[in-house]
């Protein structure tokens, strides 16, 4: 029997001579004695505490008929950036074109026409450094404010972390919601993300991390972890700098310098690289271990819908969020950036069209994209790990076979081997 | 919180989830800063902002 199964999307997790059961959608755990195979007394037991929940509606599969259009709007606003990390799954460089203000202002303006309902959400993000555009992300906000009548307003912003102060305390007090990419420590930081001129990126990084935790500002450092590096070493100094939230990726070997889909350490061919889900497993549970020493919580784009489920792993990929290229494309995809990128094909799903100050959506790509759900892959749909991964990132797949409906597998490997894990220390923490 | 049932004792309890991990983005309807694209999904590059969700 495998370590972990499901009975009734509810999962059971062997441990010892008893079986912890979970139920991430009613939130209760308990330790049994035997299986609690469906019709059996255990089983029957659990149901009269009330003990197995509904699968939530975030699970559900949208059709092209049900699609209830964009619930929030992100604008890749430049393919120009002021750094030139090894792995930059975009390339961008310091050169890089940027979004035109009329098309920024229509996206917004057409993306709150269309929405449904009462919070515009507007991210900002890259394919090149968004806060290189800052007077273009001040023009966004100034417009949603004048056009968002009773609407709720949020914004949020992933950065290099490299704006000047001024810029970066304007975003706290418009309370974006502030992603920093930074690495670890100045070697590492340096190594992999350098500034495009030459030299290293990490006094100016950390100059913004220190401002904001003086400020006592919430907001989360995005991590890109190869296991080249000493995981203990990286969370001890961003405990040490004040960091209390962090998002550990793997890091993907997709970029600029990556000429071969690989994972695992290969000799000689570079200095970092990706890792296998098994390396990354233990990276991770050291990091949860030392996190925990500094109050710092830990996330990652897996783990952060375990206990709500979701049919889709990404909005993108699957037509719910809006992403707007800065050559005017409507992507499936954060990584596809432009029309350059071999994959457009697979991920854009739409274009704008400037006379009419409207996006013209593909319905066939968009169709194709709501079936890439939990229940719909082929290797997922029996999956214990399915409401948590849905298959994965949908670009990592296509990257690495060339296929849409393929899984984002070293991460499939990773989230299933941390599943049981997840629940036993669940089961710790609640006593049980 | 501890429930007999019939002649099986099984436990069962309320989960507490561990503090150090973020193990579930509520949403835009639970979100105090309401939400951002995590709810849609998520996404390695986006999931979080932190911001308490």
């Amino acid at each position: 029997m495998q370590p972990v199964s499901l009975v009734a999307d509810t999962l059971v997790v062997k441990d010892s001579e008893s079986y912890i059961i979970y139920s991430p959608f009613s939130g209760k755990i308990a330790r049994v004695p035997a299986y609690p195979d469906i019709g059996f007394a255990v089983y029957e037991a659990l149901e009269n505490t009330g003990f197995f929940g509904k699968v939530p509606d975030t699970t559900k599969r949208d059709t092209v008929q049900t699609w209830d259009g964009f619930h929030s709007l992100t604008l890749l606003l430049t393919r120009r950036c002021n750094l030139g990390c090894s792995y930059c799954y975009a390339s961008a460089k310091p050169t890089g074109n940027s979004m035109l203000e009329e098309l920024a202002v229509g996206s917004l303006e057409w993306f709150i026409r269309q929405l449904r309902n009462d919070s515009i959400r507007v991210s900002f993000h890259g394919g090149g450094e968004p806060t290189l555009e800052s007077n273009l992300i001040k023009t966004v906000v100034a417009r949603a404010k004048e056009i968002c009548g009773k609407k709720k307003l949020r914004f949020q912003v992933v950065t290099n972390g490299t704006a000047n102060a001024e810029f970066m305390d304007w975003l706290a007090d418009e309370k974006f919601g502030i992603s920093i990419s930074m690495d670890g420590p100045p070697d590492i930081q340096d190594r992999n993300r350098p500034l495009a001129i030459g030299g290293g990126s990490s006094v100016v990084v950390e100059q913004t991390i220190r401002r904001l935790v003086a400020q006592n500002y919430p907001f989360t450092v995005r991590l890109t972890f190869s296991p080249a590096d000493d995981i203990v070493r990286i969370i001890r100094y961003f405990g040490n700098l004040g960091v209390r939230s962090l998002h550990i990726e793997p890091l993907f070997p997709h970029g600029r310098e990556y000429e071969v889909v690989a994972f695992g350490k290969r000799q000689n061919l570079y200095d970092i690289y990706s890792p296998e889900g098994g390396e990354l497993l233990v990276s991770f549970l050291k990091a949860i271990e030392i996190a925990k020493e500094y109050g710092m919580r830990i996330t990652n784009g897996h783990l952060s819908h375990f206990t709500k489920g979701v049919g889709y792993f990404c909005g993108a990929a699957s037509g719910r969020s809006m992403m707007v290229t800065h050559d005017g494309f409507l992507s499936g995809c954060l990584e596809v950036v432009d029309a350059q990128d071999k994959d457009s094909k697979i991920f854009f799903l739409g274009r704008y069209l400037p006379y009419e100050r409207r996006f013209e959506l593909n319905e066939n790509q968009l169709a194709t994209m709501q079936n890439r759900h939990a229940d719909a892959l082929p290797e997922c749909k029996t999956c214990y790990a399915r409401y948590t991964c849905a298959g994965g990132c949908a670009v990592k797949a296509v990257r690495a076979s060339g296929d849409f409906f393929e899984r984002d597998l070293p991460y499939c490997r990773f989230t299933k081997a941390l599943v049981p894990i997840i629940v036993k220390r669940i089961a710790q923490a609640s006593n049980i | 919180m501890e429930k007999q049932n019939g002649s099986l004792e099984i436990k069962v309890a309320q989960a507490v989830l561990p503090d150090e991990l973020v193990l579930g983005i509520q949403g835009y309807s639970g979100c105090p800063g309401d939400g951002c694209n995590a709810d849609q999904g998520g996404c390695t590059h986006d999931a979080s902002c932190g911001q308490d969700c």
